[in-house]
């Protein structure tokens, strides 16, 4: 494990939750997307490149899987946690920013995921 | 007047206190509780009426009651045969509610004299303190207790509520069973008026969990703590633990069926494509950049890797992964759909074990404890919409 790698993991959970955050914030604005959509893919094209939220979330997303990458390819048992990390964030700044709400059992269910993907990445 | 509109006894205001009684051969209680009903009520001032509905009583039940009309506002309905709490329950809470005025609240009670009446008006306390349509006599808040029931019986009470409260909690609500209730009376005409006899299908003692969820969204809940005294009772009790706690799981999910939103499948495959893909793409980037040190000087070695074939695989996979993402995001709540991605970690594992690999115990576990994540996040724990069916 190098300082790389543990700077990198810091920053891929740091990139992830804004990236997420604001690439759900641009898709709520264009509206769920069904499959009569892609008879006009024209319209949501147009749609999705007038939200800035999707060109920044998207290069912040970009920026998080090469920070990703760098964390895996320097340390990837350590690297795996903080992808645990980015589980609950991710889903707390949903429910602080964007207004979304999980019912406890929910929480309990990312939990579940977090302590499950723990789990199994640690012992691969 | 007849049915359970009855007389109504003098009292103040325009509310009427309406007790709802349901009652099975429990000739030895009945009297002594219409006398406490009245008791409680004529304290308290209010106008009240009381209807006991006598389920196919074997003994004096009925008789008793109905001779206690000639001094109290007493209405005795009568099942024939016998049909069991949950059309007993429907039957007086249908009358009541039918004749229930504007203000009017409607008491539920078991006819044991397990349930006193005189906690009544700090459930009507609660209720008038406003903010809520139904107030629970609750063995579950501080101050409650349950006096002379056996451990056991205490253990596997508590258990079964705690298992509702578990899979289906309803804001403010911990006793999910217990049958000792102040209900708004328009509150049950609209649950009537929305489920007709469906309101109550059950015919045992999960009436009572079946009431709550049916409520659940339309009303407000409270609870107030009482004690319940098992050791008032005149005879042995009917209830057969077994088929009682089947019955809730038996209503949670008959309710949770058709209440709860539609699973998005579409949605939930996308994304676990969209995860899955980003996987294969990190693979394909770091074959493509193996061997290749992070260093400045090292940076047109790893532009010109940028060109090549594993890498513009990972890096069209990545493009693919992340149009699929926003349209999932479209579709779904980040805080659902992002944890989601954990899935992917599982399969891996039983994809391994697929292909041959050995597994152990231990990370079978994390991808049970990562799929039953998954299922309670986009399903098991969602709420259902409030105030729409189907």
């Amino acid at each position: 494990m190098t300082i790389y790698g543990f700077l990198a993991a810091i920053a891929t959970v740091a990139l992830v939750i804004p990236g997420q955050t604001l690439l759900k914030r641009g898709m709520n604005v264009v509206g769920p997307i069904h499959r009569d959509a892609f008879l006009r893919p024209g319209s949501l094209l147009v749609a999705m490149i007038a939200r800035w939220e999707l060109w920044v979330g998207a290069a912040i997303y970009a920026l998080s899987a090469a920070a990703w990458l760098l964390a895996l390819s320097t340390s990837a048992t350590f690297a795996y946690p903080f992808l645990c990390l980015s589980y609950f964030g991710v889903a707390l700044s949903a429910t602080v920013f964007l207004g979304e709400r999980l019912t406890p059992a929910q929480w309990a269910g990312v939990l579940l995921i977090i302590a499950g993907v723990a789990v199994v990445t640690l012992t691969a | 007047m007849s049915g359970a509109a009855g007389a109504v006894a003098a009292g103040s205001g325009d509310r009427v206190v309406r007790w709802v009684v349901p009652a099975y051969n429990e000739e030895a209680s009945i009297a002594d509780l219409i006398d406490r009903m009245a008791e409680v009520s004529a304290e308290q001032g209010w106008r009240y009426t009381i209807t006991v509905v006598d389920d196919g009583s074997a003994d004096a039940t009925g008789d008793i009651a109905k001779s206690k009309a000639a001094e109290y506002p007493v209405t005795v309905l009568r099942n024939e045969p016998n049909a069991g709490l949950g059309r007993t329950i429907r039957r007086g809470l249908k009358a009541a509610a039918d004749a229930a005025g504007p203000n009017d609240v409607i008491v539920t009670l078991d006819a044991d004299l397990t349930q006193d009446p005189g906690w009544v008006p700090s459930m009507l306390a609660r209720f008038d303190a406003g903010g809520v349509d139904v107030v629970i006599a609750s063995r579950y808040r501080k101050g409650a207790a349950v006096e002379g029931l056996s451990l056991f019986r205490t253990m596997l009470s508590f258990g079964a509520g705690a298992l509702v409260l578990l899979v289906r909690p309803i804001a403010g609500v911990r006793d999910y069973s217990c049958g000792f209730r102040l209900y708004r009376a328009s509150t049950i005409a609209e649950g009537f008026a929305r489920d007709g006899d469906d309101f109550i299908s059950e015919k045992g003692f999960a009436c009572m969990v079946e009431i709550a969820e049916r409520l659940r969204g339309y009303a407000d809940f409270a609870e107030v703590p009482f004690i319940l005294r098992y050791d008032a009772k005149r005879k042995e009790s009917a209830i057969k633990i077994g088929p009682t706690i089947q019955a809730y799981f038996r209503v949670i999910s008959k309710i949770a069926a058709t209440r709860r939103k539609p699973v998005p499948w579409l949605t939930l495959v996308a994304a676990f494509l969209s995860v899955v893909l980003a996987a294969f793409a990190q693979r394909a980037l770091m074959a493509g950049v193996a061997g290749i040190g992070l260093h400045l000087s090292a940076l047109p070695t790893l532009l010109t890797a940028l060109g090549t074939f594993p890498v513009l695989t990972g890096l069209g996979l990545y493009a693919v992964s992340a149009l699929l993402w926003l349209g999932v995001l479209s579709r779904m709540e980040l805080a659902v759909a992002y944890p989601l991605g954990g899935t992917a970690y599982a399969m891996l594992v039983v994809l391994s074990a697929v292909g041959g690999a050995q597994v152990s115990a231990v990370r079978w576990l994390g991808a049970a404890l990562v799929f039953t994540g998954a299922i309670v996040v986009s399903y098991l724990g969602v709420s259902p919409r409030k105030g729409s069916l189907g």
